[in-house]
């Protein structure tokens, strides 16, 4: 009898241990991007704009 | 003849001794719980997890497609207005390179101070150029993007009050970028008579910049 019941918490917690660990596994592969490092340098974001009034001010200086 | 699916004679004492065991209700319920866990735990390893998975990488793969390509989209907009931007102002352009050159261009600096000083009347005691770095360190940029690199200028100017004005307005309004470090101004003591305007000698120490390659 005693035997029967080491034998069902052993299955019991190794039922648990694989039931925790898919269940890890499985938020690890939610979580995990699945975006590369090129593709995330690639894809920054670019600001289309250019501080022209520097310019226009470089322009009104005098070059000797 | 003994059938096929017979146990053999010499396993057949342990099968004996294992029915009385087998036939107790109790022990029937306790294997029945235990293998039900242990096959759902294998199955759940072996079938259920892979399946799952994939599922799982396979709609993260969508989302995240889905993500780049907006923001891709986002950027070839950013692009092509930044090129149409870059086609209107192509014509200013060398202005950049005159504010900031591509080479220290040392003496250069030092003939602009000269005909900035000639331009205004004052007279150059002394021009002194400090160490050009030949790559940027680490003091003189904040910033890892920005790859100007400045070395010192150190100046000394004679001349009277207007004179000194207008070489210090000239100088701030010269197309090269010439930071101002520091002013002095003394008296030149070396004049004797006391004159209408006397001579200011003006001490600059300046940095000015140039764009590491």
């Amino acid at each position: 009898m005693k035997s029967d019941r080491d034998l069902l918490l052993i299955s019991l917690f190794t039922f648990i241990t694989v039931l925790s660990w898919v269940f890890f596994e499985l938020m690890k592969t939610t979580k995990t991007s699945t975006v590369t490092t090129t593709v995330n340098q690639i894809i920054t974001p670019l600001t289309p704009k250019l501080d022209t009034d520097t310019l226009d001010m470089l322009e009104k200086k005098v070059k000797l | 003849m003994a059938s096929k699916f017979e146990i053999p004679d010499q396993y057949r004492k342990y099968y004996r001794s294992l029915e009385p065991i087998l036939a107790k209700p109790k022990t029937k319920i306790y294997s029945t719980v235990i293998f039900f866990f242990l096959v759902v735990s294998l199955f759940g390893w072996y079938a259920i997890r892979p399946t799952i998975q994939t599922i799982l990488y396979l709609q993260r793969e969508i989302k995240d497609k889905t993500a780049v390509n907006k923001k891709m989209d986002d950027k070839i907009q950013a692009l092509i207005q930044s090129q149409s931007i870059m086609e209107s102002i192509q014509q200013k352009l060398p202005l950049i390179e005159d504010a900031i050159p591509k080479n220290p261009d040392a003496i250069d600096v030092v003939r602009q101070l000269r005909d900035l000083t000639v331009s205004t009347g004052a007279s150059v005691s002394a021009i002194q150029i400090g160490t050009i770095p030949a790559v940027q360190t680490a003091s003189s940029s904040a910033s890892p993007l920005t790859k100007q690199v400045e070395f010192p200028v150190t100046m000394s100017v004679e001349g009277n009050y207007q004179t000194i004005s207008l070489f210090l307005n000239s100088l701030i309004n010269i197309r090269r970028i010439i930071l101002i470090d520091s002013i002095s101004f003394t008296p030149n003591k070396k004049q004797g008579s006391v004159s209408a305007s006397p001579n200011i000698q003006l001490v600059l120490r300046m940095n000015t910049f140039y764009e590491s390659p």
